[in-house]
Formats: C-alpha cells, sequence, structure tokens
C-alpha cells in the first residue's frame, strides 16, 4: 500500500491536511482575477469591462479616432442656459442697500425729538434726539440714511447733536430768518470734513431733517460714488457740452419728487418748459420734474430747468447736499470716444453740484453742502486744496480740484467730548446697545479706546464683554 | 436675443463680456474699445442697448477683421512660410516648437498648437 504522506517529511498532502468541515464565514463573491504586482484589493477595483467584438466594437473605434484627431484637443464647455439663477439681476444690490430704520426688539428709549425749535441752538450740544417721523420718509427717499450705520441697532432713529451739527443749524436758522429785505442773498457753502467715522454722513441727515421741517427743497445725492465707477449709462450732451447719465439723473429726479411733494407741488414755473412728448408747460415744478421721471432721455434738461427755476428770487430755500465728495475729485471710469477717461468734473452732475460749490452758480436763498470721503484715498489735491497745503514741486496736481471748493467753508468735525462719550453711552444704555453700567470709570475707558471717534466708540459698546 | 454681427446672443450678457466670448478677435481691450466709442458704460447689459446702438456696433464690428477672416490669415501666413521652407514655416509643419525651445523632453504646447491649419 502506498503512503499518502511524504516519507522523508512526513507532511500530509495538502487535500488531507484540510479541516473537513471548514465553515466560512464571509464567503466572497466571484471576483476577477487581480494583477500579480498590485497591493490594492480586487474589490476596490471597477468591474471589467464588457470585451465586445465584432463589426459594431470596430465602427466604435473608428468614429472615435474621426472624432478626437488631436488627443490635446479640448472641446469647449457648453453653458448651462437652463440652470436657475440664485439670484435675479439687482436683487443681491438691493438686500446690500436696504436700509431697516427700526428695531423692534430693541427697548423704547424716551428721546426728544428733533424739531425746528432746537435747530442752530448751542446749548443742545452733547444730546441725543430723535428723528421725527413725519421726515424719515423724506429722509429715506433721499438716501440719507446710510447701510453699516446704528440704525438697525435702535428702536427709534436718533442722533447726537454735535458741534458741527449746531455750525450747520445756524446757517439753517440764519437762511430760515424771516423779514429778510427784497433782493438780499442768503446762500452758504460748507464742507464736512473729518476722519473715518467721525460722522459727516450723519450731519448731513440732520441737516436734511431740518431743512425738510423748514419747508426748503432738498436735493441730495447720497453717494457720489455711484456717479464715477461706471455702472450708470452714460452720452456726450452737445448741447451742455458735458457727459450726461441720463438713467441716473431720472432716478435722482425721481428721489427729489418723492422727498419734496408737497413744497414742489405749490410752485408754479416762471418759464415755459415744452420738454419731450408734453405739449403744454406744466403747471407746477412737481409736474415739471415728474415729466424727467417718466422720460429718461430728458431728464438731464428737467434737474437743469428744476435748478434755474430755483434759482429765480421769491423761492423756497434750496439744500443741495452730496456725500462723498473726493470721489468726484478724481478722473470717472468712464471713457470718451477716444477712449481717454473721462474726469469727474465733466460729468454733468458732479459739474453742476460743483459750480453750485465753489459759488458759480447760487441760490437767492440756500445751502449746498458737501462731507468728503474716507474710503476713496487718492484724493490728495482735494485734501491739499481744504487744508492750503502747497503742492510739492514733483506733484501731479490736477488744477480743476482747488477752483472747485474755492471759498467753500470747511467744517471741521472733531473727536468727541468725554461729555458727548457720556451722552452717547447713556443712550447705548437704555437701548440696550450697552450692557454694562455708565459710570466714570467706563466712560473714560471708552473714551480712551475710541479715541473720541464715534464709529470706533459704538464698535466697543455693541461688542460683548466677558 | 440680441443679433450683433450675425450672432444671436442672450440678453442678460454684459456687453463687454459677450463680446469677448462669442468673437475670435475681440479680447478684452477691443472690447472695452468698442464699448467707449458708443458710449457704453462697462456694466451694461445686451437687453439696456437701444437699436440703434446695437446697429452702430454691428457697423463698428464690421471695420474689424474677426472669426474667420482673422483665422483665415493665420493660416494663410503659416502655409506661405511653409511654401518658402522657412524653419518657422517647416517647424509648424512638424509640430515642433518654432522658436528654438528643446525638445528632448516636454514640447505639449507645441504639439498641440503648432500645425497649419492652427487654430488660434
Amino acid at each position: 500500500m502506498a503512503l499518502t504522506s511524504c516519507w522523508r517529511c512526513l507532511r500530509l498532502p495538502r487535500l488531507l491536511n484540510a479541516p473537513a468541515n471548514r465553515v466560512v464565514l464571509h464567503p466572497l463573491p466571484l471576483r476577477p482575477r487581480s494583477a500579480p504586482f498590485t497591493t490594492a484589493s480586487a474589490l476596490l477595483a471597477n468591474p471589467p469591462k464588457k470585451q465586445n467584438s465584432g463589426q459594431g466594437h470596430q465602427k466604435a473605434i473608428m468614429a472615435k479616432q474621426k472624432t478626437t484627431t488631436n488627443k490635446y484637443h479640448h472641446k469647449k464647455k457648453k453653458m448651462d442656459v437652463s440652470a436657475k439663477q440664485l439670484f435675479e439681476i439687482g436683487e443681491r444690490k438691493r438686500i446690500r442697500k436696504n436700509i431697516v430704520l427700526s428695531n423692534t426688539s430693541a427697548p423704547v428709549v424716551p428721546l426728544p425729538e428733533m424739531m425746528l425749535d432746537i435747530c442752530g441752538r448751542g446749548e443742545t450740544e452733547g444730546t441725543v434726539f430723535q428723528i421725527p417721523d413725519s421726515v424719515l420718509d423724506s429722509l429715506k427717499a433721499l438716501g440719507a440714511f446710510k447701510t453699516g450705520q446704528h440704525w438697525p441697532y435702535f428702536q427709534r432713529p436718533s442722533t447726537l447733536v454735535r458741534k458741527g451739527s449746531v455750525e450747520i443749524g445756524k446757517l439753517i436758522s440764519w437762511i430760515n430768518e424771516e423779514g429778510i429785505a427784497e433782493g438780499e442773498e442768503r446762500y452758504a457753502r460748507r464742507i464736512l470734513d473729518g476722519t473715518r467715522g467721525s460722522g459727516r454722513s450723519i450731519v448731513l441727515a440732520q441737516a436734511m431733517n431740518w431743512a425738510i421741517q423748514s419747508n426748503w427743497v432738498v436735493i441730495a445725492i447720497p453717494d457720489a460714488q455711484e456717479l464715477v465707477i461706471g455702472h450708470t449709462e452714460y452720452e456726450f450732451d452737445p448741447a451742455w457740452s458735458l457727459w450726461v447719465q441720463k438713467e441716473y439723473t431720472a432716478a435722482l429726479l425721481g428721489r427729489i419728487l418723492k422727498a419734496n411733494s408737497t413744497v414742489l407741488g405749490r410752485l408754479e414755473p416762471v418759464e415755459d418748459h415744452k420738454m419731450g412728448k408734453t405739449e403744454t408747460s406744466p403747471s407746477t415744478l412737481a409736474k415739471l420734474v415728474n415729466i424727467g421721471v417718466q422720460d429718461p432721455q430728458i431728464s438731464n434738461d428737467v434737474f437743469m430747468a428744476l435748478l434755474k427755476e430755483l434759482s429765480t428770487p421769491g423761492r423756497p430755500p434750496v439744500l443741495f447736499a452730496l456725500d462723498n465728495l473726493g470721489q468726484i475729485s478724481l478722473p470717472s471710469a468712464y471713457r470718451d470716444t477716444a477712449f481717454e477717461l473721462i474726469h469727474a468734473h465733466d460729468l454733468a452732475l458732479p459739474n453742476t453740484f460743483l459750480s453750485y460749490l465753489s459759488g458759480a452758480s447760487r441760490f437767492p436763498r440756500g445751502l449746498t453742502l458737501a462731507a468728503t470721503s474716507s474710503v476713496c484715498s487718492k484724493t490728495k489735491d482735494l485734501t491739499h486744496a481744504l487744508r492750503g497745503v502747497e503742492h510739492g514741486p514733483w506733484d501731479k496736481v490736477d488744477e480743476r480740484i482747488a477752483k472747485s471748493v474755492e471759498g467753500a467753508g470747511l467744517v471741521e468735525l472733531e473727536k468727541l467730548s468725554k461729555e458727548e462719550v457720556k451722552a452717547i453711552m447713556e443712550w447705548y444704555n437704555a437701548g440696550g446697545v450697552l450692557r454694562q453700567p455708565v459710570t466714570i470709570e467706563s466712560v473714560t475707558e471708552q473714551y480712551a479706546i475710541s479715541s473720541g471717534n464715534p464709529k470706533e466708540l459704538f464698535r466697543n459698546c455693541l461688542r460683548l464683554k466677558y | 436675443m440680441v443679433l450683433i454681427s450675425g450672432i444671436n446672443i442672450l440678453d442678460q450678457w454684459v456687453v463687454k463680456a459677450a463680446l469677448q466670448y462669442h468673437f475670435y478677435g475681440i479680447g478684452p481691450n477691443v472690447a472695452a474699445r468698442l464699448c467707449a466709442k458708443l458710449s457704453i458704460h462697462p456694466t451694461a447689459r445686451l437687453s439696456s442697448l437701444s437699436h440703434p446702438t446695437v446697429t452702430a456696433l454691428t457697423f463698428e464690428m464690421s471695420k474689424l477683421k474677426l472669426d474667420t477672416d482673422l483665422k483665415k490669415e493665420l493660416t494663410d501666413n503659416l502655409e506661405r512660410l511653409r511654401d518658402l521652407g522657412t524653419y518657422r514655416g517647416r517647424r509648424h509643419a512638424q509640430g515642433l516648437p518654432v522658436r528654438g525651445q528643446k525638445t528632448k523632453k516636454q514640447v505639449m504646447c507645441a504639439r498641440r498648437l503648432n500645425c497649419l491649419n492652427r487654430r488660434g
């Protein structure tokens, strides 16, 4: 009988060596044979491709070779037209520019209202007033409130009356004075200046508030940057030898009409204005403005006609305001037909405003008010012109800038005093923004941290502590 | 849809971008110059253009050498070089680098681009 095992090594053959009742715990499916030198698991590999054979396969290979003759040639991706946009055109801008003026969750702070009787009175300096409801709609229409300001944190929009506000208030009271001799002109030009967050736009809003209450006609360009960054339509108007922005002017006229509808509705035009498709001259200035709103093609003519009407004697005073003056003291982003940059002074709206600011054009009674900008950093010419600094011998000087602000008074918004900081902190405390109690120590601390800058003070008070 | 120089383009395109995308031979500079010539602001969309402006734009573009004409010029130049038997012509025909680059290792750009009917 032959041995079943090797007689030399006494090993059993493999079959007999295996346990008879072996249990496979994880039975594996039939799997493809893995490559001999790979360390990757065969389970991870993709299923094998079907092996095609025959004429159909050959044809497919031929077609593929035909389409991709060059293996480096990449096809352009087709645009997916059916994909739905996340935002409609202009929707993001609307969200970004949305102004919230009231926070219903914030506690109500009883504050006196910023009425006309406190306009220009020195004793109100350092007191917080709330803006009356009657002017809120007009101020909103004029773009007096900006995003990034403190409005969404309080129940009612309120502001602090400061030295700069009193100075502007005094001018408004001076222009408002009754019993002015006929032919006497009361016209003032001022530029609000200060560091970043010093409250120039807020003072501008306060001036608009008093002007609306005094039944003035208020014309406001809320952000001069919109005029120069190349985002609105523009074209050359040979009649004015200026570049006009018709769409923006029409929108501006709409805002003017919304804010001053009652005043403009009472005024009758002195001259005949047959413009556009209208066959008869409008009976009131409000109707005249409305023509420009309806037809942007003649909006600039309507705007100039309105200014001309308001410049005639016997009209109510006018407040012409512009925020971010630095933006229109530079070449704009627009280009002329020869591909040269258009200077902001050659655009119709900035040109008109600057003519009133420099005194070339005047209202019989009125105030032209501009606020400088901190966003725009390249306005060396304007800064030198305002401060009266001489240019260096190698400086490139834009001669037009100094002329555009010639003779306009400078209202410097200085840093807050300790009393003003205390008044503001008490208001913040009552309004729920500041949790810590207002003591001499906390006021001194916040005054030191913010160095008297209103924006910094608000940020420091808002920040949660501990 | 707006018809510009024989091509229908969707309304929501920004004019400058539409010109750059749809026409061979128009880049950022030419597009900006075309827009400046017709006082079209940089963020204007095709939907905001008036009919006379679209006509004027098409007219201005007709003065330029674009698309097939420009591509034809390119191939003609390469064929001329090849027919003259110049080094540049030969290297283009061979799909090899033209300006003295080494060919020992990768010459991907030359293989991809250099040929007589070059795509642009």
